[in-house]
């Protein structure tokens, strides 16, 4: 279903949250809401293609950066900003909050 | 947006969905707002067993992507927004629904927002909600290995979450207010079988929700004795219950003391145009295929309702019908082949004045009242009424033609 989000790994994760704007959706596959999340993710990746890097972060495959910002409840999605957690959203979030959300840190200097 | 619509179907989960499939195939122009993404709670199931048709278990979400998908080939809408109320349409006898900052003007309104997962509403539960709270164990099961939790609930979905959380959790306790579950029994048993690392405490309830940084513990107060303990826990799943969707129709349909909508056995709520299908009305039993039943029923009445140029009024609902703007009642009775047909001739006529002016039938047998209060004495008479108000009586059989010429004159009368 990934088509548009960025696949965001323990490993690549510094690098693609490290400058600008960026919304990290952290899912499972066994986690039913997070499969509701994932098209609003994918239809906002492709709205903000080039502008800020929105991405999927598997906590299956990936345990390191789940423990690193203390993770107890999936769906949950983080927004940075130059590498700092600015937003976070704990469960099933609606396109239009993470919208304003995304816009909002993308026009402040 | 600022749209028109013949029915505006408020939610998108099964209940909407369906209305929607019905509503898009019987011509009608549908718009489903969905607040979150279409499926509604049921998406979120992990796996249905026992829906008809499908006897190997389906994952919640592909079902309700099936139906989604099934809604949108048949042409209905579906939209992201919110509903914040319901309102009548000043302009032309239908509905407006209120967004945030956009109208969506409909001909009838189908609410099928859901219910949500019911909170315990305790100190605590708001700060730690994420931080060692939660209502999915499959989905934060494992952020719990080898951990303790507290489980609140006594029901299927408990008892079922519980089950889940033995795969990861050292030990879980179950906490009910009752001093028995309400889940099955079958899986009751299943829950006893894990012997020490599932513990039951009755009569209790969850006061306060503790820790720092997370969850640390509860507290608890026994119903019967009314004593606080406080019991050390990773984290709390809560599973009592749910809450429908309905607080924007306070004031605008009658609800029931939990807030589920009433309806009568047609799905239609206490306001005329509005009916009510799936999780956020009152019903004996809360399941995936009732909603979808609901939907289709809601669908049906809608499209009847629509069809419907020249309803008939009641005493009850007449001032509802005919009692603002421009109105043309047909006072009739059923022993007369005259008033019959010159009910079809006004039938002809009424979609020529759609938006306009609005028609209806009185029968002088039935609307005892009514007939008394415009002093009707004839069969048939037509009553040209402006906010309730009679403007022009016109007694026998009118020609087609009449009729037009009368709504005409006092049309061009109201705007002059």
């Amino acid at each position: 279903m990934s088509e548009n989000a960025v696949n965001v790994t323990d490993e690549n994760f510094a690098d693609l949250t490290g400058q600008g704007v960026a919304l990290v959706d952290f899912w499972a596959e066994r986690c039913p809401p997070c499969h509701v999340q994932g098209p609003i993710v994918e239809k906002l990746a492709g709205e903000f293609s080039g502008r800020a890097v929105i991405g999927k972060l598997d906590v299956d495959s990936n345990p390191r950066v789940p423990t690193e910002f203390g993770l107890m409840y999936i769906p949950t999605l983080i927004v940075f900003k130059g590498g700092k957690e600015v937003e976070r959203f704990t469960g099933l979030t609606p396109e239009d909050t993470l919208r304003e959300i995304l816009e909002g840190n993308l026009t402040l200097v | 947006m600022d749209l028109d619509c013949d029915v505006a179907v408020l939610g998108a989960g099964p209940a909407g969905l369906t209305a929607g499939i019905y509503l898009a195939r019987a011509g009608l122009k549908a718009v489903l707002l969905e607040k979150l993404a279409p499926g509604g709670q049921a998406a979120t199931t992990d796996v249905i067993e026992n829906y008809p048709g499908f006897q190997a278990p389906v994952g919640g979400f592909r079902l309700t992507e099936n139906m989604r998908q099934q809604a949108q080939t048949f042409g209905a809408d579906i939209r992201t927004g919110e509903a914040l109320g319901i309102e009548e349409d000043p302009a032309g006898g239908g509905k407006r629904i209120r967004l945030k900052d956009e109208t969506l003007r409909a001909r009838a309104v189908v609410v099928a927002t859901g219910a949500g997962y019911a909170k315990l509403g305790v100190p605590g539960e708001d700060r730690y909600w994420g931080k060692g709270i939660s209502c999915c164990a499959t989905c934060d099961g494992m952020f719990y290995r080898g951990k303790q939790v507290v489980v609140v609930g006594g029901g299927d979905t408990a008892v079922q979450e519980a089950l889940f959380l033995t795969k990861f959790a050292r030990k879980i306790t179950l906490v009910h207010r009752r001093d028995r579950l309400r889940a099955a029994k079958p899986l009751q048993d299943r829950l006893r079988s894990h012997g020490d690392q599932v513990a039951f405490v009755w009569n209790t309830v969850v006061e306060e929700i503790e820790g720092s940084a997370h969850v640390e513990g509860v507290r608890l107060r026994d119903l019967d004795t009314g004593e606080t303990s406080r019991m050390g826990c990773d984290g709390v799943f809560v599973f009592v219950g749910f809450t429908p969707n309905t607080a924007f129709l306070k004031g605008t349909l009658d609800l029931d003391a939990r807030g589920y909508i009433l309806t009568d056995e047609t799905m239609a709520t206490s306001h005329r145009g509005i009916w009510a299908a799936g999780d956020c009305r009152k019903r004996p039993f809360r399941q995936v295929v009732t909603a979808c039943g609901e939907g289709a029923v809601a669908a049906h009445e809608v499209d009847r309702f629509l069809g419907d140029v020249v309803p008939e009024a009641t005493d009850t609902d007449f001032g509802e019908i005919a009692g603002r703007g421009l109105s043309l009642v047909l006072a009739w009775k059923s022993s007369s082949e005259e008033a019959q047909q010159e009910a079809s001739r006004v039938e002809s006529i009424a979609p020529r004045f759609e938006g306009r002016a609005t028609f209806c039938r009185l029968n002088l047998d039935a609307g005892k009242e009514t007939a008394g209060r415009y002093g009707i004495h004839s069969c048939p008479t037509l009553l040209l009424l402006r906010d309730g108000k009679e403007i022009k009586r016109v007694e026998g059989v009118c020609s087609e033609g009449e009729i037009e010429a009368v709504l005409e004159e006092a049309r061009s009368e109201g705007e002059g």
